[in-house]
Parts: C-alpha cells; structure tokens; sequence
C-alpha cells in the first residue's frame, strides 16, 4: 500500500504522468537533457599524456558497455546498474515510468541509457507500463513513510551534505556553479522515502555494488538527516500537506541553545543542536556537545484516556511553558512546581512543552564553586542538596477521572510531528500495478531489451557482438548518433573516445600499473578529492567546502584529503586496504570533516596492489630493531622533553595542548618504517606546504646526548616508541585524556593494584595496571587471570564514586579474555575442562605479594600444588605483550593441565601457536609438548605439567 | 540563574518526602515528623567545645581521607584505612595544628577495607571479597605481602554487602560482620549475607555465629570479652541498634537466613519472623531472638551509628572512662551507651555526647593521649557537616561537664549518677519526664516509635555527695525504651546539664 495518495480519482496511467510532470514542474525540476556525466574521465582529459582510447577504455567500463559488449578483460569492479530485486520496496512507480520514459531528462546525465530509441511515443509507453509492473511487484509495494519532515533534521542534513564529502561528486546544492561536472541525484523527492534513502546512504553497496557510489560510514541519525534534506522537497509539496506520517512512540526532543534568555519558538527553531526522541518528560541525557544553558523543546501527542478533569503538575527548572493543542496552558518564569486543571475530551491531544535548563556541566561548576564558598557555613545543612537527581529538574505528572497523580507514562505519549515525506507527484494505486499479464509482459521485455545485463549480472542476457567484433564508425548503433540499439545521449568527445578505444583494442593492450591506476582513479572518482600527479582534488567551488572541524588550526592539512603522491610508498598495504575498504587507520577523522569513503573490498585490493607497484621503488630495509631502551628515548624525543611533538600530536587519545593533529599512536600500524625514516628527514619534501618541522634534517640532532646525536638512530628511536601502540605511555608535556573520569586510575611509575568489581569478571576482580599501558584482570573468585587490555587502565568510579555497585569493563581497548580455570586435573589429558561458571571453585585463592617494581605474583593452590602465578608485561614492537610466569610446587608426583588458550581453530605456527590474531608461545624445562583438544567453546591448547615434587617453572606468553 | 535551582531543589525535597520511594539510603531518610529531639533546644555545640575540641586535619586533594577504618601502632603512628581502598600512614597524629602532619602511603588497591586490626606481626582487614591479612615483609614502610585468610562468604554484586572488621577475641578468632544486599543482586544470591562470622586466622575455617542482621556497620569486643555490633535501621531492623553478639543469636533480618541450612544448628530451626511483631514478644514464635542492648532512637540518637569503641584511657579523655563511645554517619556525631548486664542481659543507656564534626563518622580510635580520632566519609549517603569526607580529632579541654553519667536500672525506676555533684536547690527545682516506646519488626524500611506513652516520675532524694540521683517511675515497661528529659539542672559549681536526654532500653527487668 503506497502510503499517501490523493484523493483524486484514477485516470489512467498516462493521464496520471502528465500530472506529475506538471507536478514536478511546478516545484522547479530541472528537465534538460545532458550526455552521461563520467567526472573521473572529464578529469582524466586534463592529465598530460592521457590518451583519448584510454578515457575511452574506462567509459566503456562506466557505460557498461561491456555488459552487452563481451570482452575478455572485462572484470568484476565494472560499472553496472543497481540491484532491482527489490526495487518496488524504495522506489515510486510513478518515478520509475517517467525515469523509464525518459532517463536522461529525469536525471540528466544518467549512465542509463533509453533502451528504447526506436520505438514510437505510444508503443514506449506501452513497454514501459509493463515494465513498471513488473518492477513495482519485486519488492513492491512502495515501503509507507514513517517520517514527519523536521526543520533542525533538514538542516542538519544540509549541513551533512555539503561537509563530509557529498559534493565532492554531487552538485553542491547552494547555487555555486562548479568546474567539474556532478553525478546527478535526478528528481530523488519524486522518487522515494526517507528510510529507504536513508537505508542506501548507510550502505549504498547493497543496491549498487559496483562502489562508484562508496559508503560514508553514515551513522544511523546522520543518514535519516541527509536523506530527509536530499528529500525536503516532500516536505514542502502540496499534495502532502495535511497527511501526516504514521504515530510512533514517545515524544520528540529537541535542544536550542538558549544562552540569551529567551524560549525558543513552540514548534522549534533552526537553532537546534541536538534533537531525537525521549521516551517520556525528561531531560535527554546531557552530551559534551550540548550547551551550558539549553532550551529543550518535547512534543507529541498525549492520549487522554477518558473525557474529565485532569490536572497537570509540572516541575521545571526555569523559564517555560506548557501548551495543549496549540494553547499556552500554562506559563512559568521561575521554575518549580506549576499546576493547571483541564477540562479534556477523550482521544488525542497535541502537547508541547517548552523550558530552559542548564546543563549538568556549568551545574557541576557552580556547585563547586558554592561548596567552597560554603565552608563557613554552620555544619549541617547543605549535604541533601548535592544529590538532585538530573531527572527531578523537568517532570510532568497528572491526575485525572479515577487516578491519582502519578507521572504521565510513556504508553500515553505518541508524535508524528511533521508532514509525512512520501514521493512527490501521484502515488500509484495498488489496483491499477495489479495486472498481472501485463507484469509478465514486462518480465519479457526486461530480459528482451537487456536490462538484465546490467541490473542482474547474474541473469544471462541475450548476448550482443563482442566489443572485439564492434565497427567503431559505423552508422549504425550505440555509437551513432541514430542509436539504434541503447542510447547514451553521448557527446561527441565521448563518441571519439569510445571510437579510439575500440579501435586500439584497449581491452587487448598490455596494461601497467600506472595505467591501471589511472582508469581506477577515474572510475571511482579518487581525484575528485586527492591529488596525484598534479591532478585532481575538489574544484574551487567544491574546495571552499572541505572543511576543518572545531576550527583547529591545521591549514589546509586539516580540512583536505591527503595527496596521492607517493602514497603506496608512505602506507602499509594493510593499511592502505583498510583505508580504502573498511574505514580503518582514519587518523583524519579527528579534525577532518570530509570523510574517506568505503569501496568494495575487490577494488580496495587492485588499487592497493597497483599503488605499491608504482610508488614503492626502494626496498624497504630492516626495520627498525625494537628495545624498551631506545623506545623510552622516543619517548623523551617525542615529548617537551625533546623536538615537543605533542605540541601538534595527539598520543594514544591523549591531548596535544595545542592543534591537536594526527594521534601517532597508530603510526606503525599505518606507516612504512623506512618511509616513516625519510620523512622525518625532510618532511616538506613529501608534502608541499606542511607545517611538520624537519628535525632532523642533518645528521646530527640537536639533542646530542641521545644516542650520539646521531639523526637516524633517534628517528629509529621514535619509531620504536610509536610501535608501542595502544601500549604507549604518553609522552612528558601532553594534557590528560579528555574528559577522562574522576576515579580514572594512570599507572605511573610502578604498577596499580585495584581490587574491584568489574564487568565479565566480577565481584572478586583484582586488576594490575602497568606502566607499559598492559593490565591484566585476575579473577579471585573463579581464581584465573581472565582479562588483559592495552591503552587505558580502569575507572575506579564504579567502586569509588557513590554507592559503588557498578561492574564497568577496562578503559582500554585491545581486550582478550583469557579461559579459565587455568589449570586442572584431570583423569586424562583430553577430558573435558572443568567449567568455570559452575560456581564449583577448582583452586583456592591465596592472595598476591609485590615482588621487584611491586609486581604482583598470585598465589593460589590446586589440591596439593601451590602455584605462584605472575603476569608480566613485555614490551615489544606492536604493543606490549603478556607473559605469564608460573612456578609451581607439589609435595608428591603428579601432573597438572595448564589451558594455555581457548576458541577457534588453534594451530601450529612458527615458535607456538595461533588461534585468530593471538599467538601463543611457551616454554618450560620440564614438560611435554601441548596438545591441542577439541572443547564445546573451540580448540583448547593445554599444556600437561609433571611434578615431580620440585618447583616446576614455566612461561607463556600471549601476543595479540 | 541560581533562584531556579533553589526553587527546584524545595520542590525535590519535598516530592522525595512525600513519595516514600523504595530505595531510601538510611542516613538522609526524611521523615515528614522528623524534629528536633526537645531536650536539645539550646544549641549544644558551642557548649560541648567547652569540654571536647575538634583538631581537624586539612583536606588533600591527593589523598581522599574517606576514613574506613583507623588502628594504633605501638610507635605512635596510625594506619588509616579508606573506602576507596587505601590505607595510609599517619607518622605524627598528635599535633596540635596538623597542617604538616605527614602521611605516606602503606597499601593500596584493596576492595572497601572497613576494619583494621593488628594480630601476630600482621595486619588484618575484611574487604569487600575476603578477610585479608598484610605485612610490608621489607621493612620499606609498604606492604607487600596480601594474603587470603577467608574468602568464603558470597557476593551478589550488590552494592551493599560490605564486610566490617575484624575484631579478636579472647579466643585468638576474628569476627567479621556482614552486610545484606539491597537491591537488584547482579551475581545472584549470596550465602553469609548479614551474619556475624568467626574465623581462624590459623586455619581459614569460619564458624557462623549470629544471624538476622542488617548493616552490622560497628563490631567490637568489649573489655571484658563480650562482643557488641551496631546496626542501621532499615526494613527488619526499625530502629538502629547496639547489640550483644552470642552464638545461635538471630538479630531480626530474614535475609541471610538463605544460609541457615549451611550454619546447622541452632540456626537451622529460626523461622522466617512475622511483619508486624513487637520484638519485645518476637522471642515467643523466634526463639532464637535476641533482644538490642541499647535502641537509638531515629534521629534523636543519629541515623547511622558505626564505628565505636570503649574509652580505656583511664580518665585521660574526661569522666566517662570505661563507656562506649559510639560514631553515627548521618549526625556527623559521637554518642556515648552506658551498658549494665541485668538478668544475663547486657542492656544500657544511651547519651547524645557531642556533635558538629564535619561529616559524617564511620570509625573512632582512641589515641594513646586518649583523644578520640574520628574518621568520616559521607559518600553515597550524605550527612550532616559541610565536607565529603575526613579526619578530626575529639580533645578534652579538661574542663568536666555536668553529664548524666550513668542510668542504672533499680526495681522501680532509674539511678542516675553525675559526673559532678548536683546542686540540691536545682535539684528540687528541676522538671524530669520519662516517655516510653517500643519497636514492631517489620519489613518496612524503618519504624515508628509504637505504643507510646509517658511514665510517671518522682525524684528521690540527692546522694550525700551529691553525684546520685534515684528516679522512680511508674510504671517500668520491660521491653521498652525509656526517655528521659531533665530540664534545669544544675551542678553545685552552676554548671547546667549539658545534654538533657538518655535513652535507657528495659529490656530486662532488675531482679531486685
């Protein structure tokens, strides 16, 4: 069911798209007609000793010419149309028979070519009324809109749109006129709703599984926003105004900034800074973004449940107002608790309300500021007071026929605040789509004209010549300009370039990386963004919207996407995989607003491949050798006790107290190390304009008393430091982690030893922290050590602050969760493990002594053995990686099982074992091999112990 | 800006009162009839000052002094434990102005240590997971050595099980008192949850001892032997308590009674107790029912007692040597209990003895000077004063108070001693009342004062020194707590009462 239609009766189908056209005229579509917009190849017209066979080589990819047009070189990434499986569920039929009708002048400059040139007015129409039926029954119908259109959610979307990297291909959307041509949206408010646009923007791969259309890394919210401003046309349309969009639970929230004093316009201004749904009257949890003194707007519709008196009363904190159906109710200035009695009918009514707050942040403040203020006071008085609970400053509770007064309940609240967003233009009655020989007609005709080819790879389409075979000037056929079979609507440079193409054979050419590169970068739109070779980055018009975030002051490093150049040299190819295909190592993300978009992994893989080959000349040479030595040097270098780094750099989350750029935390998961050593050497030479110092620009360093002064060992020095990862210690100079909590606890110089309680490892936790930034979780209950993390130790706040029952997991990142219990005996080697949540304990705990650097070693007993367990971090390249010492004492022979490791498929691998990303190793005098068991849980690596009744030593190391 | 939050903040408090919302901490449960107790009009404080200063130690941003526990080391020093699980070492306790006092650090790390007791070259502490014992084995002024002397209680994962002690006793056993849990138990239930444990340092084997308690905030072992715990009103204990612990005790709370099959013997048997029965008759369908020692009686006497300890500094700390001195977390006070053993039954008075520290108090210690460390943290709860969190010691000025010294039990009425000799004239010219109320047991959070109703007074006639008064009332009410209130009495030198109530709960009735 399409899920607003006017009331208008039912012309037929044709009579109906003369209507939307007029419709759509009237709202200010653009009708013009234009050849296929291919912005990488435009592009590509300008690179120096670009040819025109091979723009024609990847317009033949982008045409899907290939398609119809077999070749042998033709690969998967080709360009192909989008998936129509489903194609009923989000797109309008009435949109998909003008589309249909006319592609080009719906969307001008389409890569969908009119299939039907040939063909007269009326037998077209005819073709394309069954293929419409037969599209809108796959999937179909048209999925209803749920979405009220809201001002601050346009505008957030327009803000969206226009930062993190749409317009780089699209048309900016504020008038500026542009040098590089757009991809075109086409008439999108005609053509669906708000969650089916929203659901392709989150992942636009689904649908169109080629990439050229690359995935965002959208948030849920920051989808619906941009899709609702892509579609805000639907909001504004005539013939939606009075449908409204279905109810949904709760009320919706929105908070202005209200620094000035004033309340906001009921209704909502554009001044929103934060806006969702709340279940009930309540202040939304406060968020960093969120300002000191806030206005919060709630509306939706409240149900009242019988016709009578009722009474409201309601508790806020300042100014605010109250208003029923579009009445002021009730008014206050102050504050505190205001009451109104009502007369009210039975059904729904429209509620909004309206107040002032300020946040918890500037109420912490000036609580802190009265506290000491206070001091003086007589005892006694002030304690209850610091306890108001958040939620008692907004409160909204009512009394009515045969109830007492009790809070307004969410079951009574509902919004469907806003017009509904439904397509433009007429909906389609289901009735008039229900035909069903016609449907089949167009199934036919769906495979007879080849659309299969390209919106169903997987379909055998009826073949066409191959490209081989194709006569580039004949006059005849998709490169004339009488089509005879599709038609592009091509320009003449286009038609030349296609011509060269098929005459150089380019499918036959011998290709290199170089060119390969090219076409990649071409096809996917790379340039439009980056610059390599001289070419490419966002047009002037573009380029003023490539923006920097929170106004850091990092030049043009901050707001544009890095050069190319050289860039298969400079990154990992993990990495730079990563980067392409999964959003991986975006250290720009911080600063940045544009956003480096996903591409499907296949493509991710070729560029990766052709980028090293191209750039990467120099062999890389040993990286450099790793010592906690030399890395405690990097870190004086890198810190104010050194070239003062942290200055410009965040580390490992840590704050640079000034421009906050890139976090070198990451540094040696991204970078190449022998790179990482020329850069550092004569940064400028790698990146024109940067603001990064060379330091080492001659071989000897300023800071002569480190390793000899010598340049090239410090920069390894550094290197090393930054191989620490999530283990790196942070640096002398940089500022706290930002908005770290209050019970945070920093291991400093020796280790922390926190008893608490803690998430997945309970009420008997005993956490060591470690300077090395590696901690481990020893769970005294269960008696194993069962967790170890990198970067941040542990938030005492949940045993600290208030009343302390809270378990919270590490702060940190890296987490592995080691198997317990660690060791067993067992009637044979393969026996199952004993369980761990039995409640059973297989050990008892003996308690821990501080050894050398006041680390902890565990003691505890398994039957007769005594067993004296410490964990010890190791720091090494990557992070810092856990050994496990065991020493073990038994008064009579016997053997123990020690679970070195538990889940998936473990094997052997050099010097130990893996499972995942975790190797184990081990070694021990006096034991036998491990053996690997099969466990309900996964492999099981355990390791048999003999006693012999002497201590029995041995060591694990887990490295992940 | 600020109207607003004041204008909310009335409306919060009185919406808190009027809801009566489940989870209400005990410390700043407001009751609608909450007064002030009238005997106490006159503002005491300044008046207590005279007799008892506070030394207070200043405030460290690096050292959270949310004082836990508090023991004595024989060279002078104090071990100060913390809630947040450190415990610190005071080198110089004793200066007058602590502005230089010098702390270091001796442990770190533990899970909510609410006791400190030193035994055989260690130190112990029950934690949150484990009774724990700690030495610093290299002499480096830090411990380093943690080991596990019991672990076997449960935990549910609920806030509100903490663990108080140890106490030893003259067994060479360590008593350990648990809290029950209050609210949601995210591990599941757990076994020894509100009972008073002994254990062996020697072997790690626990013997159960008392059940039925609530939030056994305080334990100690009297001077003779005995051991005594406090507990904090709440549902099944309707007025905070001092109570005699005894093996095969049931104290009231059903919760822990999940582990009487575990305990065997005499605790097997103790039925789950009727809401609604007056303790005073409990004994008949719980046998097992042991009776308080003393009542405090909600807000009158505190909210929250907890730390106590008897004052064995043989007059050092003024003329109450020998009573127990008793700390109360929401007053932010000291309390003093007169304790007498009538009918096998320890049973006493209690005395407001001086308020106005800066939060509320958690431990005492008695210093080797006799004064009176009192460690505080209010975290989680709130009190009365005007920090979070402390340390502040209680001095004698030497100077003595007119105090009610004693309230001795007599076959028809009470015998009060003095700490001076009373003026005869004031004497005659005095006004005395005595009310007397009792308590249901009741699964409701907290209890009224029940079946109310004033006694007859009639003084009789002023020892020859002057020091002893006898009172006759009638009728006495065995199971009773009986309120005194004396207005306008004197001491020969003029000195007026300082503190005009006692709390004397008839358990038991003088056999004479």
């Amino acid at each position: 069911m399409v899920a607003a239609r006017p009331a208008s009766g039912g012309p037929g189908l044709l009579r109906r798209g003369a209507l939307a056209a007029a419709i759509l005229g009237a709202l200010g579509f653009a009708a013009r007609a234009q050849h296929p917009v291919v912005p990488g190849v435009e592009r590509l017209r300008k690179v120096p000793g670009s040819t025109p066979a091979e723009r024609g080589a990847v317009l033949l990819d982008e045409l899907a010419c290939t398609a119809c047009h077999a070749s042998p070189g033709a690969g998967q990434r080709v360009q192909r149309g989008p998936d129509l499986t489903e194609v009923g569920a989000r797109v309008s039929p009435a949109w998909l028979r003008r589309f249909l009708t006319e592609p080009n002048r719906v969307k001008p400059g389409t890569t969908m070519p009119q299939c039907m040139p040939e063909e007269g007015a009326a037998t077209r129409a005819g073709h394309v009324d069954d293929l419409v039926r037969y599209l809108a029954s796959r999937g179909g119908p048209l999925q209803p809109a749920t979405t009220g259109a809201r001002a601050i959610w346009i505008e957030r979307g327009r803000e969206l749109y226009h930062s993190v990297g749409c317009v780089a291909c699209h048309a900016p959307e504020d008038g500026r006129a542009t040098a590089v041509p757009s991809i075109p949206l086409g008439e999108l408010a005609a053509k669906t709703t708000v969650d089916s646009l929203a659901a392709f923007l989150r992942d636009p791969q689904r649908i169109r599984p080629a990439g050229r259309m690359p995935k965002l890394w959208l948030e849920e919210d920051e989808a619906q926003a941009l899709a609702m401003y892509l579609l805000r046309a639907q909001a504004t349309a005539p013939h939606t105004s009075g449908v409204r969009p279905p109810p949904r639970a709760g009320l919706r929230f929105a908070i202005h900034t209200a620094e000035g004093g004033s309340l906001p316009v009921v209704g909502g201004g554009g001044t929103a800074v934060r806006a969702g749904v709340a279940e009930r009257v309540r202040l939304p949890e406060p968020e960093a973004s969120d300002p000191r003194a806030l206005a919060l707007w709630l509306g939706g519709d409240l149900w009242v449940p019988e016709t009578g008196a009722y009474t409201f009363y309601w508790t806020t904190e300042g100014p605010a107002r109250f208003s029923l159906d579009g009445e002021v109710v009730l008014a206050t200035d102050r504050g505190g608790e205001s009451t109104a009695q009502l007369e009210l009918t039975l059904g729904k009514h429209r509620v909004e309300l309206v107040s002032r707050h300020r946040t918890r942040r500037s109420e912490n403040r000036e609580r802190a500021k009265g506290s000491d203020g206070g001091e003086k006071d007589a005892a006694g008085k002030s304690a209850p007071r610091a306890k108001k609970p958040k939620a008692e400053l907004l409160r909204l509770r009512w009394s009515g026929p045969g109830f007492g007064r009790t809070e307004v309940a969410n079951k009574y609240w509902s919004n469907r605040l806003g017009r509904a967003m439904v397509p433009v233009g007429p909906g389609q009655p289901p009735e008039e789509l229900d035909d069903p020989a016609s449907r089949e007609r167009g199934r036919e005709l769906f495979k007879r004209l080849r659309c299969v080819a390209c919106h169903e790879p997987r379909e055998r389409a009826p073949s066409a010549a191959d490209l081989a075979d194709l006569d580039p000037t004949a006059a005849r056929g998709c490169l004339s300009r009488t089509s005879r079979g599709v038609s592009f609507g091509l320009s003449e440079l286009q038609r030349t370039e296609l011509r060269a193409a098929l005459t150089a054979r380019v499918w036959a050419a011998e290709t290199t990386a170089t060119v390969r590169l090219r076409h990649r970068f071409a096809s996917f739109n790379c340039l439009a963004c980056h610059v390599r070779d001289g070419v490419g980055g966002p047009d002037e018009a573009r380029g003023e919207l490539f923006t920097t975030r929170t106004n850091i002051d990092l030049g043009d490093e901050g707001r544009l996407p890095p050069t190319l150049v050289g860039a298969g040299d400079k990154l990992r190819p993990e990495a730079l995989q990563g980067i392409l295909a999964r959003g991986d190592h975006h250290v720009r993300r911080r600063f940045m607003n544009v956003r480096m978009p996903g591409f499907p992994v296949a493509v991710a893989q070729q560029i990766t491949r052709d980028l090293v080959a191209v750039d990467r000349s120099a062999p890389a040479g040993a990286p450099p050798v790793f010592s906690p030595e030399t890395a405690e040097v990097g870190r004086r270098l890198v810190g104010m006790t050194g070239f003062a780094c942290v200055t410009c750099h965040n580390v490992n989350g840590a704050r640079s107290p000034a421009i906050q750029g890139v976090d070198l935390a990451g540094a040696h998961k991204r970078l190449n190390s022998d790179w990482f050593r020329r850069f550092l050497r004569a940064p400028s030479k790698f990146r024109d304009g940067t603001r990064m110092p060379g330091y080492w620009s001659s071989d000897t360093s300023l800071f002569t008393d480190l390793l000899g002064g010598s340049s090239a060992r410090q920069i390894d020095a550094v290197w090393s430091y930054l191989s620490l990862g999530r283990s790196i210690r942070a640096p002398v100079g940089m500022a706290r982690s930002e908005g770290g909590p209050e019970f945070e606890l920093v291991p400093k110089d020796e280790p922390i030893v926190h008893r608490t309680f803690m998430k997945d490892v309970g009420g008997r936790a005993i956490l060591v922290g470690f300077p090395e930034r590696l901690h481990v979780a020893f769970d005294a209950q269960g008696v194993w050590l069962a967790k170890a993390w990198r970067g941040r130790f542990f938030d005492a706040g949940g045993v600290a602050s208030g009343r302390t029952g809270k378990f919270l997991g590490p702060l940190g990142g890296d987490v592995l969760d080691l198997p317990g219990p660690s060791f067993a005996v067992l009637p044979r080697p393969d026996a199952p493990w004993p369980r761990s949540e039995s409640g059973a304990r297989s050990a008892a705990f003996r308690g821990y002594t501080l050894e050398q650097g006041r680390r902890p070693v565990f003691l505890y007993r398994v039957g007769s053995v005594a067993i004296r367990e410490q964990p010890l971090p190791v720091l090494d390249s990557g992070g810092a990686i856990l050994r496990r010492v065991f020493e073990l004492d038994a008064a009579r022979s016997q053997e123990l099982q020690l679970l070195l490791w538990r889940g998936g498929r473990i094997e052997a691998v050099q010097g130990g074992w893996r499972s995942g990303a975790v190797r184990i190793s081990w070694k021990t005098p006096a034991a036998g091999a491990p053996r690997v068991c099969k466990g309900p849980g996964g492999d099981e690596l355990r390791l048999g112990i003999a006693l012999r009744g002497s201590r029995v030593r041995c060591e694990v190391e887990v490295r992940w | 800006m600020k109207p607003w939050t004041s204008v909310a903040g009335c409306v919060l408090l009185s919406s808190l009162a009027a809801q009566g919302e489940e989870e209400v901490p005990p410390a700043v449960r407001t009751r609608s009839t909450a007064r002030q107790p009238r005997a106490m009009r006159a503002d005491p404080r300044s008046q207590e000052a005279t007799y008892y200063r506070i030394v207070t130690f200043p405030e460290d941003s690096a050292r959270r002094l949310e004082v836990s526990a508090m023991l004595r080391n024989r060279d002078g020093t104090l071990l100060i434990a913390t809630r947040t699980g450190s415990i610190w070492l005071l080198h110089d306790p004793y200066l007058d102005d602590p502005k230089s006092a010098k702390f270091t650090l001796w442990a770190s790390g533990l899970a909510q240590p609410l006791g400190l007791l030193a035994l055989d070259g260690w130190i112990y502490t029950a934690q949150r997971g484990e009774l724990t014992r700690m030495k610093d084995r290299d002499g480096d002024g830090r411990a380093d050595v943690f080991e596990t002397v019991y672990d076997g209680w449960g935990i549910s994962g609920n806030y509100h099980e903490y663990n108080f002690g140890p106490r030893v006793d003259r067994d060479g056993k360590l008593w350990v008192t648990t809290n029950k849990p209050f609210g949601e138990e995210p591990l599941g239930k757990a076994h020894w949850r509100g009972w008073a444990l002994r254990i062996d340092p020697a072997t790690g084997t626990m013997e159960p001892m008392c059940a039925g308690l609530r939030s056994p905030a305080g334990v100690e072992v009297s001077p003779w032997g005995d051991v005594f715990y406090t507990d904090n009103q709440g549902e099944w204990c309707n007025a905070s308590k001092l109570a005699h612990l005894e093996h095969g005790d049931f104290h009231g709370h059903p919760h822990g009674l999940v582990s009487k099959q575990l305990a065997g013997e005499p605790f097997a048997s103790i039925p789950k107790p009727r809401s609604g029965t007056f303790m005073k008759d409990l004994k008949q369908t719980v046998p097992q029912f042991k009776m308080p020692a003393v009542w405090f009686p909600y807000d009158k006497m505190g909210k929250s007692p907890s730390g106590m300890l008897w004052d064995l500094s043989r007059g050092a700390f003024g003329p109450f040597g020998g009573q127990l001195l008793v700390g109360d977390q929401h007053h932010a006070s000291v309390m003093r209990v007169f304790l007498e053993k009538i009918g096998g039954h320890w049973q006493g008075a209690c005395f407001p003895f001086r308020e106005g520290f800066q939060c509320g108090i958690t431990r005492l210690c008695q210093g080797e000077d006799g004064s009176l460390f009192c460690g505080m943290t209010n975290a989680g709860w709130g009190s009365k004063g005007n920090k979070r969190q402390g340390l502040q010691r209680l001095v004698w000025t030497r100077e003595v108070p007119l105090e009610i010294l004693t309230m001795q039990l007599q076959g028809d009425g009470f015998l009060l001693s003095f700490t001076k000799p009373l003026d005869a004239d004031g004497v005659a010219a005095a006004r005395f009342a005595i009310d007397s109320y009792t308590y249901r047991l009741e699964s409701r959070y907290g209890g009224p004062e029940a079946d109310k109703r004033s006694l007859s007074v009639a003084t009789g006639a002023l020892s020859e020194d002057g020091r002893s008064l006898r009172v006759t009332v009638r009728p006495l009410r065995p199971g009773y707590v009986h309120e005194l209130r004396v207005r306008g009495l004197k001491a020969r030198d003029g000195t007026p009462l300082l503190h005009e109530a006692a709390y004397y709960t008839l358990v038991r009735r003088n056999a004479g």
